[in-house]
């Protein structure tokens, strides 16, 4: 079985040393194209889950809101930091929050897209640390997705930045050699994420006696398949242990050429499926969005 | 540019291995602890990426049911502001976060102080500033059970402003508070002078 080190040439020449493997891995020319895809659903994933915030953003972190700046600053980690810390009043919380959906705006459709890339990457990670406690797992992944696009050239395809330059008669080419960093940082954290995630599970009895997918029926959000797992203790396991094994297929599997497109084709159905079972549709979309490169649909 | 780029992306790699190993619920080693908070915490964390991805959902136990928050102007009947109440997706999931927060804590101490200021928080929408806070747990049955989930209060306390201060008044269950006091033999209390 051959280890896909290379996400575009899979038919080229095998690297013969550990030198060649890193270089052909991150530094091969790689098409623009998946990174454009990524680059427009992170967009669209950035605009939902900041929108998510907008109701609540003054109760939450207003001037006589229910997470005060003391309150934050204690509950974040050391080296934490927020740009919101300087917004005192609600106008400037509000104008930092619109800065943000501007941000997002501009990645969707590719305007000043690596900019846009690193204000969103900025402007996500500050309003996670104003209310660390209000994070969820589609957060964390967002944030990963956005420093991976700030990694590269994510506007090259796709995008107003590619429109623009080709009326000024500069067609950008339909590859690059910087490509290859953000791909492979996807496909990275594509696996460690899947992995983290599978080893927190593993550590709890209900995935492992078969009765995770009841417990995750029972939270709010997720489809409610309670009806059917009490008429069948099976079919409560079944989804559990599907879970899981293909958590571990999906870990291990875009790894090597044979297995990396199929795999990758059956997580961009498979990861919302499970973000649907466990009440965490954005966590799904986005670990989705990880697969897309690998699934090669251009 | 290539030899910083490998060198940049092998030393976060490291930083990318030992957040995850050092943010497990089972909690860093000394080791790696050390490590990264005094190499790599600086330039993950405010990025948002010291982070263990540890996303279990579930391990079927009472603190991972949904929580829910209820404020209320203290010593009135008036009607409850419930939190997230009747809304749906993300954002209800950020309040029942928050809600859990209050009710489970965190690695470095209760939920306390995100209590006295969702209790803070409150004094406008409910036009007081004299609140009672509880979280409530929505406790799911086991499959065998034939009953429905019970809403569980899990935490309360009261939240005034008395002056410039915001107070906290937790309100233990009695009996966590209540002294302990076990029985005598009955023949030994007789004996006892």
């Amino acid at each position: 079985m051959r280890f896909a080190m290379n996400r575009a040439d899979s038919n080229s020449v095998r690297p013969t040393t550990i030198g060649e493997t890193w270089m052909r891995f991150w530094f091969a020319p790689a098409p623009l194209r998946p990174l454009a895809v990524v680059r427009i659903l992170t967009g669209v994933l950035g605009l939902l889950l900041a929108w998510s915030y907008a109701d609540d953003l003054q109760a939450w972190f207003g001037p006589a809101g229910m997470i005060p700046d003391d309150v934050a600053v204690a509950w974040r980690p050391p080296w934490g930091a927020s740009l919101y810390d300087a917004a005192t009043t609600s106008a400037s919380v509000m104008a930092l929050f619109a800065a943000t959906l501007l941000a997002f705006t501009c990645l969707l459709v590719g305007f000043g897209s690596r900019l846009a890339a690193v204000a969103a990457a900025v402007l996500w990670a500050s309003l996670l640390h104003r209310g660390p406690m209000l994070a969820g797992p589609a957060d964390d992944c967002l944030a990963v997705l956005l420093w991976c696009l700030a990694a590269g050239p994510c506007g090259g395809d796709l995008s107003l930045d590619r429109t623009r330059a080709a009326r000024g008669g500069r067609v950008p080419p339909a590859t690059s050699a910087w490509a290859g960093i953000p791909l492979g940082l996807l496909q990275v954290h594509a696996s460690a994420i899947t992995l983290a995630a599978l080893l927190a599970q593993l550590k709890g009895d209900a995935w492992w006696n078969g009765t995770a997918a009841w417990w995750l029926a029972s939270r709010a959000g997720a489809i409610d398949l309670r009806g059917g797992y009490q008429g069948s203790e099976y079919l409560m396991n079944l989804v559990t242990h599907a879970i899981v094994a293909f958590e571990i297929l999906f870990a291990v599997g875009i790894w090597f050429v044979v297995t990396r497109r199929t795999v990758a084709r059956i997580a961009l159905v498979a990861w919302p499926v499970i973000g649907l079972l466990a009440g965490e549709p954005l966590w799904g979309l986005a670990m989705a969005i990880f697969a897309v490169p690998l699934a090669d649909l251009t | 540019m290539r030899a910083g780029a490998t060198v940049a992306l092998a030393a976060y790699l490291i930083g990318l291995v030992l957040a995850i190993a050092t943010n497990s619920l089972s909690g860093p080693s000394a080791l790696l602890g050390t490590l990264k908070s005094r190499i790599f915490a600086p330039l993950l964390t405010p990025a948002w990426l010291d982070l263990g991805y540890d996303h279990r959902f579930t391990y079927g136990l009472d603190e991972d049911a949904d929580h829910e928050i209820e404020l209320v102007s203290h010593g009135s009947e008036g009607e409850p502001l419930h939190l997230p109440g009747p809304i749906a997706g993300e954002r209800a999931a950020r309040w029942r976060r928050l809600a859990r927060t209050i009710a489970v804590g965190g690695l470095d101490g209760d939920g306390s102080t995100v209590a006295a200021g969702v209790g803070r928080g409150g004094f406008t929408s409910l036009g007081t500033t004299d609140v009672d806070l509880r979280v409530f747990r929505l406790t799911q049955p086991e499959r065998t059970a034939a009953a429905d989930a019970a809403a569980e209060q899990v935490y309360a306390a009261r939240v005034r402003r008395v002056a410039d201060d915001v107070q906290l008044i937790r309100q233990e269950p009695r009996g966590e508070v209540a002294p302990l006091v076990r029985p005598q033999p009955r023949a030994a209390a007789e004996d006892s002078p």
